[in-house]
């Protein structure tokens, strides 16, 4: 039974670090896309 | 995306609940069977992510969309995870089953071949970037690639192999409360298949949408 356990953590843990990595790129990239819009806007104003 | 968040973590609970406590336990293999469950959920959303990488891969060539080769490419992504998900519950089972993590069976090397061909796909795709005639390689990679996906299950029914056949002709069926916990397993799979896809094609967009803008930063 706790063979079934462990074959269920691994199970788990590989799809955690899946979706992890999913939420990382998301944050990431929403990052990335907020500091690009205030760049453009501050050279929209300056203009 | 909420209601979806929520209908997924239900049914992953039920699907917990079907596999380890309403599904008998099997007589001959005994609690280790209960991996099947979770291995059938896992060969299910690879098979889904497959069939998607074809279609949008032809489409793609077709109309020339970004759309399209947008969803082959994240649904390679998926595939490839759960793929490699199947490959190691299967492993799992395997060790005290048939007394070996691997075996050269032909259900397994077609399988193992499966996941080289979409990792292949993975590394030829994301090199590409944004590359048309490389993208339009990588979808006629993909279209090929599906080809072993048959093979796979032609493999265990036609060629002589040691890998279990429970459904088919060969197949000696299972009782109906381990068919209930099976197909809430399915169900629950198909749902964190939809929720992880529509999250994966929207971060692609996402990327579409900074590169669009770091250009228009340049000029």
């Amino acid at each position: 039974m706790s063979y079934l356990f462990w074959s269920q953590i691994i199970f788990w843990i590989v799809l955690l670090i899946y979706i992890y990595y999913l939420i990382r790129k998301n944050h990431n990239l929403k990052n990335q896309l907020e500091s690009i819009e205030s760049s453009l806007n501050s050279n929209e104003e300056s203009q | 995306m909420n209601l979806l968040l929520a209908l997924t973590f239900i049914s992953m609970i039920g699907s917990l609940y079907a596999s380890f406590i309403y599904a008998p336990t099997e007589r001959i293999m005994g609690p280790i069977q209960k991996i099947f469950y979770f291995h059938m959920g896992t060969v299910w959303v690879a098979t889904i992510s497959f069939v998607i990488v074809f279609v949008a891969s032809i489409q793609y060539l077709r109309k020339e969309s970004r759309n399209w080769d947008i969803l082959a490419y994240s649904a390679a992504e998926i595939g490839v995870v759960f793929i490699t998900l199947t490959i190691v519950s299967g492993s799992i089972w395997a060790k005290p089953i048939w007394g070996t993590w691997w075996t050269w069976d032909p259900q397994l090397t077609t399988t193992f071949i499966l996941w080289i061909l979409y990792v292949v796909y993975m590394i030829l795709r994301s090199s590409a970037g944004n590359d048309v005639r490389k993208a339009k390689f990588a979808a006629v990679f993909g279209i090929i690639a599906f080809l072993d996906l048959p093979l796979v299950y032609i493999s265990a029914r036609v060629m002589r192999g040691i890998s279990p056949v429970v459904f088919g002709s060969r197949g000696g069926g299972i009782a109906s409360e381990m068919m209930v916990a099976l197909m809430v397993t399915l169900v629950a799979f198909t749902l964190l298949f939809i929720l992880i896809l529509k999250n994966r094609v929207e971060l692609e967009i996402m990327k579409d949408n900074i590169l669009r803008l770091k250009l228009m930063e340049a000029k």
